[in-house]
């Protein structure tokens, strides 16, 4: 991973975590999105499975657009996108 | 040792040391657990081991609450067919996670009793688990536990008086304590 990128990231999680301390609630999820494709965009080629890539342009599409229209349709997002990474690392043997 | 000694060097141990604990051992952890009372005596509760590295990664990967990889981990779920089916809406909303935390008191009780140390985490995913422990719908994750033998015991939290959280026949009416 690219130091410089690495250090934005973690300014930022540093940042929010003081930031959602007074900022709207579903903030927090946000910020961890944010933060979960930074790493994705950060990571080299063999630092990260293909996998992560094709479910940030899952999170692009909806999980963020969601999140502005109704809490329900955010969480039932983030549900599926849960289990989708739970199926991924369930399947890995070593 | 003494109930009242067990009861109050129990921590909540998040560093372990590297060292196995032996299946017998984790088999009478379980033993302590299924003597817990539980509602209408549903005994809605199933416990999964886990012992195996890559497992115990994989779990802590969806449990933000586990901040360390410890040698073993306890998943305690309950069969929510077995609490509706036994105990109605109130054995699958409310026993089933009632139940489960006086499993897991008697478990980590024990835990101390036997040199071991727990941590007792409720920031799972339960759906993510699901996936990997293969459970089937009706049976629930509930709590996991944390296990092995303790790298370090933390200091107890400061408890609140007995005087603030006993009342006398009806809330807010003081009385003797000692």
């Amino acid at each position: 991973m690219n130091k410089k990128m690495l250090e934005q990231i973690l300014c930022f999680l540093i940042t929010s975590a003081r930031d959602c301390l007074d900022e709207p609630p579903v903030y927090g999820p946000l910020r961890l999105l944010e933060t979960y494709s930074m790493i994705i965009d950060a990571a080299s080629e063999d630092e990260i499975d293909d996998f992560f890539r094709s479910e940030k342009e899952h999170g692009d599409d909806y999980i963020m657009q969601s999140m502005a229209e109704d809490g329900k349709i955010f969480r039932d997002n983030l549900d599926r996108a849960v289990v989708r990474v739970a199926k991924y690392v369930a399947k890995i043997k070593e | 040792m003494e109930v009242g000694d067990v009861i109050k060097q129990r921590r909540s141990v998040r560093s372990f040391l590297p060292k196995e604990i032996d299946r017998s051992t984790l088999v009478s952890l379980i033993e302590a657990g299924i003597w817990a009372p539980s509602g209408s005596n549903i005994q809605p509760w199933h416990f999964i081991i886990v012992t195996e590295a890559l497992q115990v990664e994989k779990i802590k990967s969806f449990t933000p609450g586990l901040l360390t990889l410890p040698p073993a981990l306890m998943a305690i779920c309950t069969d929510l067919d077995l609490e509706t089916r036994r105990g109605g809406r109130m054995g699958r909303e409310v026993l089933s996670l009632m139940d489960s935390a006086l499993a897991a008191q008697n478990i980590a009780l024990t835990a101390v009793d036997l040199g071991l140390a727990t941590c007792l985490i409720r920031s799972f995913n339960a759906d993510a688990l699901r996936e990997i422990l293969g459970l089937p719908a009706a049976i629930q994750p509930q709590l996991l536990v944390a296990i092995g033998y303790p790298e370090k015991i933390p200091q107890p939290p400061k408890r609140r008086k007995l005087d603030e959280v006993i009342s006398w026949e009806i809330y807010g009416k003081a009385g003797e304590v000692s």
